[in-house]
């Protein structure tokens, strides 16, 4: 593993190791781009070259050897989603009184904290925030800087209020990484105090080439549809689930094609039983979601004379036939509708719940008058 | 790693320091002179403009041991002095709310407060982001504002000084922060970069000193980031490409594919900066701006002093505004406002921002607004009644849920809005804790001529006459509410409402505006309503519902009783800003910032 390792948005990666190399990095850094585009594999590159007992270079930058132990510590956190289920899991052994109290927290180094969303709720919270203000005074232990990496901006409240103190005055030998799909999800006070670099959506071609060295397994069509789906971000095409995406992209269109058509409901009711909330149903949700706005973005584009930008290329003729029984101020009300549902998910609301009332919104007929 | 932000390096040790803040700087240091004191401060106003600095140096210059009494400027080497700059005087607590919110904490701070001063003359306690602390909280910090112990003074610093209840506000002097001028940033910018030895271009420098918008630390923190990322030299390209800045002919290619109607050209154009990197939030702030600035030049002319931007920028507005109608302009403007408003809340932000500017380009070609807006508003309100077939209790359940973004003002007041839960628990408190506390309340407002305290008084007691619950004239509400917008920055709602017409209707507060409802609804946001209906119902001791409806006619401003106005009211005398403010509700700060300036 080094900095060769890390693939595309090259412009950015250097000048953060040109401020590294200078001594000027920032404390505090907000890595922004889309998911899967590599925030948290750069940033957890970036904790290493900070760290590395046996500090190598490569295109006269600092590099990391990745093989000394804090190298191969840290290295440890890079599957996140495994470490964080075996917090998870060892959380669900505690008492009941203790599980309530016990917030996620990666530590696989003592110099470096990942902290990521605390499930269930996904969010960030005042706990997870306070153990970072408990340590981050402290000098590294094993390390030359310490390094907190927040997976996510979804922050509680509270704990984003009381982030904010330390990003004033951080000590001078600490190092925090914000990750975010959308910078403006910060509290301005926050986004004003970090330095903020965002990871650019790669362009198709691009990832197709990617695609072609790395997904053999996927025929060309496959990989040209998954470099449009996964939005420019290389991570994200990689490990694209094909049969998934389908799956809610056909439920997706029949939320769309109910609401766009008089009649009969049935066919949505069925779709929404199974998004009623369960375990996986948050997830599940969230790619019904996903797919239902590149659904309408597509619409959008091939209302407005753009068809070459559609991304679901493999469905384009259906796609044509629903665009032709909408209008531009149909897709904004859906688009609207849609936003809304997301906001009643945030806060919980039954899913299925919100589901059927978008399609209930989305009726044109009730525009009509 | 090692170096040190420069906002902390170079950060005002003496009032003559502060930059943009004279009004505040000037008068705290009259009263040290005069030995009139207070024991409580409110410091409010934008992020990063110098209130937790100005608390530290009243701090510093109170208890500073260079003379035998407080100093109106601090030494700045004393025990005392160097202590609370280094952050570790005993007798100066600095308290963030955010993280100390909570009724423990406060009586902690309050049975602290009881003992004398270890060493220094007064014991201070800094609350930094006091709107923070809970209404319980609050309730305990009252006790001892109260009677407060003569050695003890508390300021509180805050970006939303309405969250803090009247009953506090009240008993402490309130001084509202400005916006740091475009300009003050730029001559701060330039001393910093000289002391530091980096090379910087001028235009630059301006650049940087934009994006702090009126914020002294902002700028400094892109400054930052700027020295840090160039190696040699901070170039106006490297500066564009960090605060990701796209070039003015961007926008002006933008209003041209509205002008000619070409979708086509706009999707593209989007598909190309966001591969460039450029972030959807930040391009639809750009062209707010460039819009704003387009409807400035059309009222005005291009070569008003009102714009502040490049020749190259100005020749490209004027081009702009000389394509489109005052209105179109208009219109423009609010779909950009609006998108811009949401972008930050929602996930797939590129797929917003083309539906923004696409609203232009069909708005453009579907006259008029009105129809647009609330024909889809009465729609959208309608639908969720509906419910397909379900339970009909299912239904009510869901509606304010499943409401869409209402556009049509008469059914956004009734909506259930996040913040209603909020302002009804605000709405109830004032009475609440006036029973429980003892009635003396005072009201009085301090109105020394040219002073900038803007409510309260210094002296917390005895005008028992003034009830809590006096305000039942409209007149009285008015002011507040419009001081409470103009504290949180609301310019523009302010300048709407300040021209209508209020009345009590019942249980609601009703102001009437020349504006269309359309640009009402455009104009007044959650936000609004939340501080309005808040602070309605704080002045009236009830709850009041708070409506704005088109129908007024146009009247004279009238100014409001407080200081705050005063500026104000000079700048509404301007023709332009008249103009702009009738039509276009455009950003009042920047008009505030330029009368200054001369
Ligand atoms: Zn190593
Ligand atoms: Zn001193």
């Amino acid at each position: 593993m080094a900095f060769s390792d890390f693939y595309g948005n090259a412009e950015t990666v250097h000048q953060l190791r040109e401020m590294l190399a200078r001594d000027h990095f920032p404390h505090a850094v907000i890595l922004a781009g889309p998911p899967g585009s590599g925030k948290y594999t750069l940033a957890l590159m970036l904790a290493r070259a900070m760290n590395c007992l046996s500090p190598t270079t490569s295109d006269g930058l600092p590099d990391f050897c990745g093989k000394c132990s804090n190298c191969t510590r840290m290295a440890q956190a890079e599957d996140l989603n495994a470490r964080v289920a075996e917090a998870v899991e060892a959380r669900e052994n505690l008492r009941e009184t203790d599980k309530k109290e016990t917030r996620i927290l990666v530590q696989v180094h003592p110099d470096l904290l990942v902290i990521p969303p605390d499930p269930p709720q996904l969010l960030i919270k005042v706990d997870q925030v306070r153990r970072l203000s408990e340590s981050i005074y402290y000098r590294p232990a094993e390390a030359r800087e310490r390094v907190y990496i927040f997976t996510s901006s979804a922050f509680m409240k509270e704990a984003a209020n009381s982030l904010l103190k330390v990003l004033e005055e951080p000590p001078s030998f600490a190092t925090l990484f914000l990750l975010t799909d959308n910078p403006g999800e910060f509290l301005p006070t926050i986004r004003s105090r970090c330095m903020i670099l965002t990871l650019a959506a790669l362009p198709p071609p691009e990832i197709e080439s990617l695609l072609a060295a790395r997904r053999p397994d996927w025929n060309e069509k496959q990989r040209a549809l998954v470099a449009r789906l996964s939005e420019g971000a290389a991570g994200h095409a990689l490990t694209f689930d094909i049969a998934t995406y389908s799956a809610a992209r056909a439920n997706a269109l029949v939320i769309l094609n109910a609401a766009a058509r008089a009649g009969d409901h049935s066919d949505l009711f069925k779709v929404t039983e199974t998004y009623r909330p369960g375990a996986d149903g948050r997830e599940k949700t969230d790619q019904l979601l996903r797919a239902l706005y590149m659904l309408l973005e597509d619409l959008m584009y091939l209302g407005n004379g753009t068809p070459h930008l559609v991304r679901n290329t493999d469905i384009q003729g259906e796609l044509k036939r629903l665009a032709e029984a909408v209008d531009f101020d149909w897709i904004v009300r859906a688009a609207h509708g849609l936003n809304d549902v997301e906001k009643g998910i945030r806060r919980n609301l039954l899913r299925s719940l919100s589901l059927d009332a978008f399609a209930a919104t989305e009726h044109p007929s009730r525009f009509s008058g | 790693m090692s170096y040190q932000v420069l906002a902390r390096k170079y950060r005002p040790q003496k009032f003559s320091d502060v930059i943009g803040q004279d009004h505040v700087t000037r008068t705290l240091k009259n009263a040290i002179t005069q030995d009139r004191v207070a024991h409580g401060y409110i410091f409010s106003g934008h992020r990063g403009i110098g209130k937790t600095t100005v608390a530290r140096i009243l701090a510093m210059a109170l208890n500073c041991r260079s003379a035998e009494h407080p100093v109106p400027e601090p030494c700045g080497i004393c025990e005392s002095c160097t202590e609370i700059r280094a952050g570790n005087s005993v007798d100066v607590i600095e308290i963030d709310a955010a993280t100390n919110r909570g009724i423990d904490e406060i009586r902690e701070l309050r049975e602290a407060a009881r003992y004398r001063p270890a060493r220094d003359r007064f014991k201070i306690y800094i609350l930094d982001e006091a709107h923070q602390i809970t209404d319980a909280a609050f309730n305990a910090l009252l006790k001892t504002l109260e009677e407060p112990p003569s050695h003890v003074i508390f300021m509180m610093a805050t970006t939303q000084p309405e969250d803090i209840p009247q009953t506090i506000r009240s008993r402490c002097q309130h001084f509202s922060f400005r916006a740091v001028k475009f300009e003050e940033i730029l001559t701060q910018l330039a001393d910093l970069t000289a002391r530091e030895n980096v090379v910087a271009e001028r235009d630059a420098l301006a650049l940087l000193a934009e994006a702090g918008d009126g914020s002294i630390r902002d700028a400094l923190s892109i400054l930052d980031q700027a020295i840090a990322s160039s190696s040699e030299g901070i170039t106006v390209d490297a500066v564009r490409q960090l605060i990701g800045t796209a070039p003015a002919s961007v926008m002006e290619g933008m209003m041209q594919a509205v002008i000619h109607n070409s979708s086509q050209d706009i999707l593209q154009a989007v598909d190309e900066l966001i591969s460039e990197g450029h972030s959807p939030t930040h391009l639809a702030r750009q062209l707010v701006r460039f819009l704003r600035n387009a409807v400035v030049a059309k009222v005005a002319g291009e070569n008003s002093a009102l714009l502040q931007v490049s020749s190259d920028e100005r020749a490209r507005i004027a081009r702009v505004a000389e394509w489109f109608s005052e209105e179109d302009l208009a219109r423009h403007l609010q779909i950009m406002l609006r998108t811009h408003g949401e972008l930050g809340y929602r996930q797939e932000q590129r797929f917003h921002l083309e539906l923004g500017l696409l609203k232009m380009t069909h708005a453009q070609r579907l006259l008029p607004i009105e129809q647009l807006l609330s024909g889809a508003a009465v729609a959208a309100v309608a639908a969720p009644a509906r419910a397909a077939g379900r339970a009909p209790e299912r239904a009510a359940e869901r509606a304010p849920e499943a409401r869409p973004i209402s556009t049509a003002p008469s059914a956004r007041t009734s909506a259930v809005s996040p913040f209603a839960a909020d302002s009804a628990r605000k709405t109830n408190r004032t009475p609440e804790m006036s029973s429980e506390t003892k009635p003396v309340q005072s009201v009085a407002k301090l109105e020394s001529s040219g002073s900038p305290v803007i409510m309260g008084s210094a002296a917390p007691a005895v005008e028992v006459a003034v009830e809590v619950a006096a305000a039942t004239e409209p007149q009285a509400i008015r002011d507040s509410i419009l001081d409470a917008l103009t504290d949180a920055g609301q310019q523009m709602v302010v300048s709407m409402l300040e021209a209508g017409e209020w009345t009590l209707e019942g249980n609601q507060l009703v102001v009437r505006v020349a504006s269309s409802a359309a640009v009402i609804d455009m104009t007044v946001g959650a936000d609004t309503r939340r501080i309005a209906g808040a602070t309605a119902s704080g002045r009236a001791g009830r709850p009041l519902k708070f409506t704005v409806l088109p129908g007024g006619t146009e009247s004279a401003v009238e100014p409001r009783s407080t200081g705050a106005s005063g500026g104000r009211g000079r700048m509404a005398q301007d023709p332009v800003v008249r103009r702009l403010q009738e039509k276009f509700g455009a950003e009042i700060r920047t008009v505030i910032d330029y009368r200054e300036k001369h």
